[in-house]
């Protein structure tokens, strides 16, 4: 079991009197705890070989239920099966596995969870492919939500066809989780978190690149100003640098000839958070909106690079920075993402926070 | 860090005199050998002129180890270095002990990942019964208590 750092370097020096002798057995777990803690950190990104090991020993069982950061990969198939299978060769958890998983893990601090999307084979416009990104951060026993969310909603030509964008821009089509995976885990792990968990980021992840070309980020409120440009025929590249204009633009460095090819994306952040017990209005008079940077550039980061592992990121534009401040949702739209929640969750309250437009949502009726 | 050209001083190339625990003496170029945490505040106590102890190093392993370091600090590109690593982690579980102890000891912390990631490495993809032959560890389970751990999460040992 727990060996104090004393005994196990005692032990060790041991060894290293024993060395020559032909004693052979187990030296891996005399190792002094820090270095045991490093090797297993090693694994944070893979918990079904971290379970194998808990396995092993009962030491190693001790040193596995002491991680801290983790992360999960599952496939997040689509809500009537029409997604394609993933074709990676990673690993992905069985969605019953959760509960287990979370009392194997029970002192975990920070969890990833990435969920494996395909193209759907059915999609519907306005959105052909969409990302997002939940981010929980736990303060005590109250929690807050950050939501991202990004949407491909054309192609961008500098051919004869120029744009092709879709017509319904609505807000309501924009504000809200169109993965149900996305959703689905977030309550799960609501339910199911170790109380030591403080944050919590569930995103989807990258699909196959589809089409080769960039990617343009455009706000919502930027959208009218393409739409205007593109009518005009003014969209080259000073346009698409134009931080005004455009809130990211990844090029296709591999393009050699000079031809914009881009797909669009809509981005959309908002904030709701749920809480078990009820603000009072000054309460919620007093809570600030602010997106994250970083959780906008990992959303970003995220459609680029997420492939396998993390990669290292990308060097930050300075364009992107310019995001500051979170939309508005619409109303009615969030009653209806709630509502679908209810039927997922009976015991939370959401209270929902968006610009200057405050709403609580009772989601089902409290026990 | 300048590259040293035909004016090199005098802290450039000093040399520190690393001891091992067996009592053999290592030269090091100071630039190497102060990527060990360890050996750096030992020499910034003054050690620096005099020979430096290391209690907890055997030469055998010591010699690893300045081949490390020695290497790391002679500007190799970053795919050869890449390369070289592989080869130097390359080796046979007594040595990869030493080494992990030793480069703990010593607090290099580049090296101390390398050895981790390749202890990690060799762990992947095993099922509990080869990983206790591989490293020779006893299974101090009770039948029932293993057979528990299984049960729970059948899926991770599919």
């Amino acid at each position: 079991m727990k060996r104090t750092k004393e005994s196990t370097e005692e032990s060790n020096k041991q060894d290293v009197k024993l060395r020559k002798s032909e004693i052979l057995a187990d030296k891996i777990t005399k190792l002094p705890a820090e270095l045991t803690t490093k090797i297993f950190s090693k694994m944070e990104d893979d918990p079904k070989t971290l379970i194998r090991c808990s396995a092993v020993c009962k030491n190693w069982g001790y040193f596995v239920s002491k991680t801290v950061n983790l992360s999960l990969r599952f496939l997040s198939t689509g809500e009537k099966g029409e997604s394609l299978p993933c074709s990676k060769r990673h690993y992905h958890i069985p969605v019953a596995a959760i509960p287990s998983i979370m009392k194997v893990f029970a002192n975990l601090e920070s969890l990833k969870i990435k969920l494996c999307r395909f193209p759907s084979a059915t999609s519907q416009p306005p959105c052909c492919q969409n990302f997002n990104q939940i981010k929980v951060e736990w303060d005590g026993d109250d929690y807050h939500t950050y939501t991202c969310t990004a949407f491909e909603v054309g192609l961008l030509s500098s051919s004869i066809k120029g744009a092709v964008l879709f017509h319904d821009f609505s807000r309501n089509n924009f504000a809200t989780i169109h993965s149900f995976s996305v959703t689905y885990f977030y309550w799960k792990m609501l339910d199911h978190r170790p109380k030591t968990l403080s944050s919590m980021v569930i995103m989807s992840s990258k699909m196959e690149r589809s089409r080769s070309g960039g990617k343009v980020f455009l706000k919502y409120e930027q959208l009218p100003n393409l739409r205007d440009s593109v009518s005009n025929s003014k969209v080259n590249k000073s346009w698409l640098e134009d931080p005004q204009h455009v809130v990211h633009w990844h090029k296709n460095h591999s393009a050699k000839n000079h031809l914009l090819q881009e797909q669009v994306w809509l981005v959309y952040e908002w904030k709701y958070f749920v809480a078990n017990k009820e603000l009072d209005q000054k309460e919620l008079d007093e809570k600030e909106l602010s997106a994250k940077k970083t959780d906008f550039t990992e959303l970003l980061d995220g459609l680029d690079y997420d492939a396998g592992g993390d990669r290292i990121r990308k060097r930050r534009t300075p364009c992107r920075q310019k995001v500051k401040r979170i939309k508005k949702t619409s109303l009615p739209h969030i009653q209806q993402v709630h509502h679908s929640f209810a039927s997922l969750h009976s015991r939370h309250r959401a209270l929902c926070l968006n610009g200057s437009e405050k709403c609580t949502v009772i989601l089902a009726a409290m026990p | 860090m300048a590259s040293s050209e035909s004016t090199t001083t005098s802290t450039t190339t000093k040399v520190l005199r690393l001891k091992s625990s067996d009592n053999e003496i290592f030269g090091v170029e100071e630039k190497a050998a102060l990527q060990s945490e360890t050996i750096k505040s030992l020499a910034e106590d003054g050690y620096s002129e005099d020979v430096i102890p290391l209690f907890n190093v055997e030469k055998k392993t010591l010699a690893k180890i300045v081949e490390w370091l020695n290497k790391h600090a002679s500007g190799s590109s970053k795919e050869e270095l890449k390369r070289w690593d592989a080869d130097f982690v390359d080796v046979d579980k007594d040595v990869l002990y030493d080494l992990l102890l030793a480069s703990n000891y010593l607090n290099i912390e580049v090296l101390l990942h390398q050895l981790a990631q390749k202890v990690a490495d060799m762990i992947k993809g095993k099922k509990p019964e080869e990983i206790r032959q591989l490293f020779g560890i006893k299974n101090d389970f009770t039948p029932e208590e293993e057979a528990e751990i299984r049960r729970e999460n059948a899926w991770a040992f599919e």
